[in-house]
């Protein structure tokens, strides 16, 4: 087997643990210790940043660092707003001699509103080649399918937050109408109870007034019932009018 | 002695069913009361065979008497004469052993006299 495909292989199997690990990764903490670890298997930098763009936000995962940040796009200093915006490939060489440092970027813009960086620092130590380029596209795309998953899920459980609590004001808002409902029930099987026995009472008075009038004769009955007729009408009447403020004052409670 | 208690609070349906009573058996002896309590105090005296209660009273309901009536050890038969249709008032009647009927005013002459017919 030559150098190159010696070269490859360990590459090969490098990337594969890169991605393995990443796509098992739980959190961002998990990936940033990832790319801590792993990103000197894949390719030759003293650091390594990766940048998350999704609108005005930015997320920053320093991999020599492990840390992470979020700014806003107009925090990236100039050159890499340059580089996103226009997707030209950046370069930067500082130093002189032995303590020479190149800073590259590039840029992948997904959609209009979401893209990543990538900015490598290298060294004589850690000198970066060409053939590194391939790799950092597929750390890209490693990362980026990563981050994207992330946010979504973020995304989905603000949704489900959003839901549970649009759930229980719905739930709290069917207890009060439903509390409402039974009040309102309760005051109209009152009324009606209460229409059955005023109402009623009069009337079967009345009724029972009429019946013995056939058995006494007009004069006796007019002599001895006549004021209770009377008392019988007027009960009845004033029963009619408390149902009707009765009424009234249940259509204005429920107004 | 044959018996019948009158319980209402309305005095001219007593005065009413007290004098269609009288038409129809003249030998019944006949209690009227506007007071419930004053017909309690008076029941293991008169021994009524029938007692026609009402159950919308202001001192004491029907139901009141009912519960006083349970603790007099007394053979008493009761028919509920009320101007109350509600079905929760006939389900709360049945629950009564000395309840016989539950039966919505107006009582008529003719009604007055089945009852005397099947109770004495």
């Amino acid at each position: 087997m030559s150098k190159e495909e010696t070269h490859y292989r360990v590459l090969f199997e490098a990337i594969n643990k890169f991605s393995i690990a990443v796509f098992n990764a739980y959190g961002t903490e998990e990936v940033l210790q990832i790319l801590k670890t792993k990103i000197k298997y894949l390719i030759n930098c003293s650091e390594f940043e990766f940048y998350y763009l999704a609108g005005h936000n930015v997320e920053k995962f320093c991999g020599s660092a492990a840390e992470s940040s979020s700014l806003f796009l107009y925090d990236l200093a100039p050159w890499m707003f340059e580089l996103y915006n226009t997707g030209i490939p950046y370069y930067y060489l500082e130093g002189k001699g032995e303590t020479v440092t190149e800073t590259r970027g590039w840029s992948f813009r997904k959609q209009e509103k979401f893209g990543s960086i990538i900015i490598i620092k290298s060294d004589q130590n850690a000198p970066f080649t060409n053939r590194y380029i391939t790799m950092v596209k597929l750390i890209n795309e490693i990362l980026c399918a990563k981050i994207s998953n992330y946010r979504l899920i973020k995304e989905l459980d603000e949704k489900t937050d959003k839901i549970e609590t649009l759930v229980l004001e719905q739930e709290k808002l069917i207890e009060a109408r439903t509390k409402k409902l039974k009040e309102s029930n309760e005051n109209l099987t009152q009324l009606i109870q209460f229409n059955t026995h005023q109402i009623r009472e009069p009337i079967a008075r009345t009724i029972s007034l009429m019946d013995i009038k056939d058995d006494m004769g007009i004069d006796l009955w007019e002599e001895e019932f006549w004021p209770d007729m009377r008392q019988a009408v007027a009960d009845l009447e004033d029963a009619v009018n408390s149902i009707v403020s009765k009424v009234d004052r249940l259509e204005s409670d429920n107004i | 002695m044959r018996s019948i208690y009158l319980v209402d609070d309305q005095p001219v349906l007593n005065k009413i069913n007290k004098r269609f009573i009288s038409m129809i058996d003249p030998e019944i002896a006949i209690y009227d009361f506007t007071e419930p309590q004053i017909a309690l105090n008076n029941i293991v005296e008169h021994k009524p065979m029938l007692i026609l209660l009402d159950l919308n009273m202001p001192e004491m309901s029907g139901w009141e008497f009912l519960d006083q009536l349970n603790l007099i050890d007394m053979d008493m038969k009761v028919i509920i004469l009320t101007s109350s249709d509600s079905q929760k008032d006939k389900a709360t009647a049945s629950l009564y052993p000395t309840v016989k009927e539950y039966i919505i005013k107006p009582l008529s002459k003719a009604g007055l006299a089945d009852i005397i017919s099947r109770y004495f």
